[in-house]
């Protein structure tokens, strides 16, 4: 997965950067899962260059853009 | 307002660090509630300011409150702002006061700034002429309950013991039926639950997303079925978090499962419990009365009050007050455990009403330090396995 060359993570987390494009395409294709789903509003996100205030703990999970 | 040290024991939080604007307001139209949940943070916990404020927000200082956000938002150029309507129930406000709240927010701000408005209710008092006035005026609506009718009306009951879930089964059915005002639930984690029956009764309501939310407690006022050698909360959301994550097609949202596995991606949080993004809100209640977070409220009485009012003080004189400073989502801020445990950036010390402990300080873990801990990793671990079963 991750490329040879590549600055190894130390947390251990699994980054979209680190995922080939090949495996991002194949989850667009496997349909809308939960992890494409993440995984695509992080590179939504990531090419947006903006991100949103998170929600307070008392606020409605989902916000319409 | 209580003494304290802020969270920082030694350390102050860095008050010349430039003022981050607020981007959320969470405002307390109404403070009562129909409903007397017995686990409720606003009426049945240790802040009892609720019976001192009046019952609903006045025109003054709906009027006060929309000049204040206008020129914070002008002040600080903010392209978008979130404006959370709140209670108590805030439904109890009625339609002309929501409507003006709305109209006064929208009219104060630049014509380049945007408001997204959301009001979140327990789901009782859905009627038709209410949500003709939500629809018109775009507010997104979230439900709080505990799961299916069992589970709601454990806890979730009006003061004279009647149940609710039938009520708010009424009304998420008008909110569904009306496109794109329903947002979607918000469930308090009860341990007495069964894990997956709660979320597939979640799911019968067809919510468009939803969260599961950690019972506001803290290490004075520990969470029901709290230990510290074990991790009973982390174990009842990998339950879920299984039964979600391995379906074939993503039956919902679910707004802490899907932080967690966005931050382990590199990516940021949708929700202050997890992740060091912050959620720059500040609370205004119905007289106007400044507070740093709602959650506060379940750590000592006056603790989130910041002695400021809509009326005297601007938001950049809120935003540069000490107690808002340290709630900022930043490592500095955490206590030195967190700061060097492994996976800080994916928890981001959780919650931070949940790090309140017996020295009036939030220099602590979460009290669900270790449940957070093993839902992280576990959730870490499935996010890496599925992204390799790709490759194969």
């Amino acid at each position: 997965m991750t490329p040879p060359n590549a600055t190894p993570i130390e947390t251990g987390l699994v980054r979209v950067a680190d995922v080939p494009l090949d495996q991002l395409l194949a989850l667009r294709e496997a349909g809308d899962t939960a992890l494409g789903h993440c995984l695509r509003r992080v590179i939504e996100r990531a090419a947006s260059g903006k991100q949103e205030s998170v929600a307070a703990f008392n606020a409605a999970p989902l916000r319409r853009s | 307002m209580v003494a304290t040290d802020l969270g920082m024991p030694g350390r102050r939080p860095n008050l010349a660090a430039p003022v981050e604007p607020f981007r959320q307001f969470v405002v307390k139209i109404h403070s009562r509630c129909n409903l007397s949940c017995d686990y409720c943070y606003v009426y049945h916990h240790v802040d009892q300011s609720w019976r001192d404020r009046p019952m609903v927000m006045s025109a003054r200082t709906i009027a006060a409150l929309a000049a204040r956000i206008g020129d914070h938002a002008r002040d600080h150029q903010i392209e978008k702002i979130f404006l959370v309507l709140h209670g108590g129930e805030p439904l109890l406000a009625g339609p002309s006061v929501i409507t003006d709240v709305i109209e006064a927010v929208r009219c104060g701000i630049p014509a380049d700034t945007t408001v997204d408005v959301t009001l979140q209710t327990n789901g009782t008092l859905v009627d038709d002429h209410l949500l003709d006035v939500l629809s018109r005026h775009q507010v997104g609506v979230g439900v709080s309950l505990d799961g299916g009718r069992a589970a709601t009306d454990q806890h979730r009951r009006f003061a004279d013991g009647r149940p609710s879930f039938a009520l708010v089964e009424a009304g998420i059915a008008r909110l569904r039926a009306a496109d794109g005002v329903w947002t979607g639930l918000l469930c308090a984690v009860d341990l007495a639950n069964d894990p997956i029956q709660v979320y597939e009764d979640l799911l019968t309501l067809e919510p468009p997303s939803l969260d599961l939310l950690l019972p506001l407690a803290n290490w004075v006022h520990r969470p029901p079925g709290h230990d510290p050698a074990a991790t009973p909360y982390a174990e009842w959301l990998i339950k879920v978090f299984d039964r979600w994550f391995d379906s074939p097609v993503r039956e919902t949202g679910i707004r802490l499962f899907e932080s967690i596995v966005m931050l382990a991606l590199g990516g940021a949080s949708d929700t202050e419990a997890v992740g060091l993004d912050s959620p720059a809100a500040i609370t205004v209640e119905t007289d106007g009365s400044l507070e740093v977070t709602d959650a506060l409220k379940t750590t000592a009485p006056g603790l989130g009050a910041l002695g400021m009012s809509v009326h005297l003080h601007s938001l950049d004189e809120a935003a540069r007050h000490p107690a808002v400073r340290a709630t900022r989502r930043v490592v500095e801020n955490l206590g030195s455990g967190c700061q060097i445990c492994p996976i800080s950036s994916v928890c981001g010390g959780g919650q931070y009403s949940h790090r309140f402990g017996p020295d009036f300080g939030f220099a602590h873990p979460s009290v669900y330090c270790r449940d957070l801990y093993h839902l992280i990793t576990h959730i870490r671990g499935r996010v890496g396995d599925a992204v390799q079963a790709l490759g194969r």
